[in-house]
């Protein structure tokens, strides 16, 4: 038996899973036309991008959408036995200190993961990050949350977070992008499962590590290691193409979509266009568009949903998860 | 005999003259200069073209392969000065044929088994390169003349060393796939990709040229014989391998092959975006790929009647051809 099959074989349910997710925008929204972008305006409107949501404070969003997942799962702070930090920046994931002035080599031991801990009142939890994979930091943290509940028995839930935010005035287009700042939060665990795990796969290519240098080749890899990655977490699922009942797409480039989709053989009606476009959010994309399919009620009990995310570095990562009657 | 030939100077031109050796070869070219000397080739100016009115062959290849080019320019180039040595030949009282070298490419985006005979105007061109040719043959089929057209497939270098008189689609797209550049080709694994070394395209020819009696059109292609596009791929892949670390750690994935319709998405993406690079690429692609999305195989039996063929090793050209254009890079 595969490692990532659970299905719905009874003996496998306590199999970890996600039982809970939040993901936040922040207050402010930028049009085009207030932001630092390189392409021109149409070319970034045919590609799903009308402007970007601009954050104050990512540590305060991180907070309110880790606090958000513990809500919606049910669970009091205390429960949480692993705090797993996703985030693609590296400001991701140190927090200035509040001492006023320089505080030289000291500043750079500020964690987020330490603060969050401390302001989420996760007295129990044990901390690490999950860094180095860009926009699928967040996938991997997933992997490792649920790794880490399968080897270690004691332990029944972890806390995922990704929270990512572009320096304030900062350029705001990535490679034909445009990335708005936001927060997400996963709650992995045995049990109360909103969303079974049936399979993962990533792909890391190192050759890729020197994105200005390689960036061409980067886009040019994008398609072939895409769609081979979703072959094999396909396989791994035992599934196939037309056994996928929903592709949950991130905020990159929307006519990306409908070729990848082509390319694995996925019908293109099962590809989740979402309702409101906030733009590619590195970490929290998938988690943004999952809650605006359970919101609109388009995630149904049985349901076989795939998630895909690209990171520099480069990463390629699908994971696909199998929809419970909690929904 | 003494044959008049044009394009001495292109890709083919200078194998065809050395396969001449023995004749008495008149070269029609722009630039003295810049032909090769060949001691049983005489080299005549633009005009200086009386010269060979006493020809009895004419091998005609000169032509503009600029595929990209527009179609007025190229018809200059290709319909008309077809014309203007058609009607030069009118003149030369002891012609015995007029050997025209065309494209297999004239048949456009039909697919299926391509005659070796007067082909209708197809549905569609890749490229106007390909219309002038096509209208080329036109003016040679009605021109009363002994002819014989020959279409040669894809020239993909020389079959002793790989060596390349002139870089084409081909050989671009073989750099920019080397590069890992291409993240899509059109088509299906089983298509054809019909290509032959320059060797075989002059015995092709030549042997038009030379035989007593030569069909009014014949296919110097490799036909039946051609790689698919997927072992193709596989095979280049291998070749990459041994001169690239991307290629060699599966970091750089071989292309996917797909559909009319998702190769237009990528097109469309590519040009939405703006990127000079990718939008070079895909000029570059856009001359050769979409003819692999209209599978066809070109019949050779009326080549093979006048010049049968050895055995035919498309592994060993693609690995030549790789290498040179990969050292030419490097140097």
């Amino acid at each position: 038996m595969k490692q990532d099959e659970t299905h719905a074989n009874s003996d496998l349910i306590a199999l970890p899973g996600i039982r809970s997710h939040r993901a936040l925008l922040p207050d402010r929204f930028l049009p085009l036309d207030e932001l630092d972008v390189s392409s021109p305006h149409e070319n970034l409107r045919a590609f799903g991008f009308d402007g970007a949501w601009i954050g104050d404070d990512i540590h305060a969003l991180a907070l309110k959408a880790g606090q958000g997942a513990l809500d919606a799962a049910g669970l009091k702070a205390e429960e949480i036995g692993a705090l797993l930090c996703g985030g693609a920046l590296p400001s991701a994931h140190l927090r200035q200190s509040e001492k006023p002035g320089d505080t030289g080599l000291l500043g750079m031991f500020c964690y987020q993961a330490s603060w969050l801990q401390d302001a989420l009142g996760l007295e129990r939890a044990f901390i690490s990050g999950v860094a180095q994979q860009g926009c699928a930091g967040m996938f991997s943290a997933l992997r490792q949350a649920r790794a880490l509940l399968m080897a270690e028995p004691d332990l029944e839930h972890v806390l995922c977070v990704g929270a990512d935010a572009f320096p304030q005035g900062a350029m705001r287009e990535v490679l034909y992008n445009v990335v708005s700042d936001a927060a997400c939060a996963v709650v992995v665990s045995r049990e109360n499962l909103r969303y079974r795990w049936l399979a993962h796969h990533q792909i890391s290519k190192g050759w890729y590590w020197d994105v200005p240098t390689r960036q061409s080749e980067i886009i040019a890899a994008y398609f072939p290691t895409a769609a081979m990655t979703v072959r094999r977490v396909l396989a791994k699922a035992d599934l196939k193409a037309g056994d996928v009942d929903l592709v949950i797409p991130t905020g990159v480039n929307a006519a990306s979509w409908p070729i990848l989709l082509r390319l694995c053989g996925i019908p293109e009606d099962r590809l989740f266009i979402p309702r409101q476009r906030f733009g590619h959010t590195i970490a929290a994309d998938s988690f943004l568009m999952l809650e605006q399919a359970r919101a609109t009620g388009v995630l149904r009990p049985g349901q076989r949903v795939l998630l895909f995310a690209y990171g520099f570095g480069s990463s390629w990562s699908a994971i696909i998860l199998e929809i419970t009657d909690l929904i | 005999m003494k044959i008049l030939l044009t394009g001495l100077t292109g890709n083919i031109g200078h194998e065809v003259a050395r396969q001449l050796a023995g004749h008495q070869v008149m070269a029609r070219v722009r630039d003295v200069t810049a032909a090769p000397v060949m001691e049983h080739v005489a080299l005549l100016r633009e005009d200086e073209l009386d010269a060979a009115r006493a020809c009895e062959i004419i091998i005609h290849c000169a032509a503009s392969t600029t595929f990209n080019a527009p179609l007025q320019t190229l018809r200059e180039v290709n319909v008309e000065m077809t014309q203007n040595l058609l009607d030069f030949a009118v003149g030369c009282p002891a012609l015995k044929r007029f050997v025209h070298v065309s494209t297999a490419c004239v048949c456009g985006l039909d697919g299926g088994l391509i005659p070796e005979n007067s082909l209708p105007e197809p549905s569609a061109f890749v490229n106007a390169y390909e219309q002038s040719k096509w209208e080329a043959e036109q003016r040679v089929l009605a021109s009363g003349l002994p002819v014989c057209i020959a279409r040669l497939s894809i020239v993909a270098g020389s079959e002793v060393d790989g060596s390349v008189r002139k870089r084409g689609a081909l050989h671009h797209l073989l750099f920019w796939l080397w590069k890992g550049l291409i993240p899509m080709m059109p088509g299906t694994a089983e298509t054809p990709v019909d290509m032959i070394s320059t060797e075989h395209a002059a015995r092709g020819v030549v042997s038009a040229a030379l035989a007593d009696a030569a069909p009014p059109v014949i296919h110097v292609c490799a036909g039946g014989r051609s790689p698919r596009l997927g072992e193709l791929i596989q095979h280049v892949a291998q070749d990459f391998a041994s001169t690239s670390a991307g290629w060699r750690s599966g970091a750089i994935a071989a292309p996917e092959i797909v559909d009319a319709e998702t190769f237009a998405l990528f097109e469309q993406t590519v040009q939405q975006s703006g990127d000079l690079l990718f939008q070079r690429v895909c000029t570059d692609s856009k001359s050769f790929l979409p003819g692999l999305l209209h599978s066809r195989v070109y019949a050779t039996a009326l080549a093979e009647s006048l010049n049968p063929e050895p055995a035919y090793d498309w592994r060993k050209l693609s690995t030549l051809v790789t290498h040179h254009v990969l050292a030419r890079h490097h140097a």
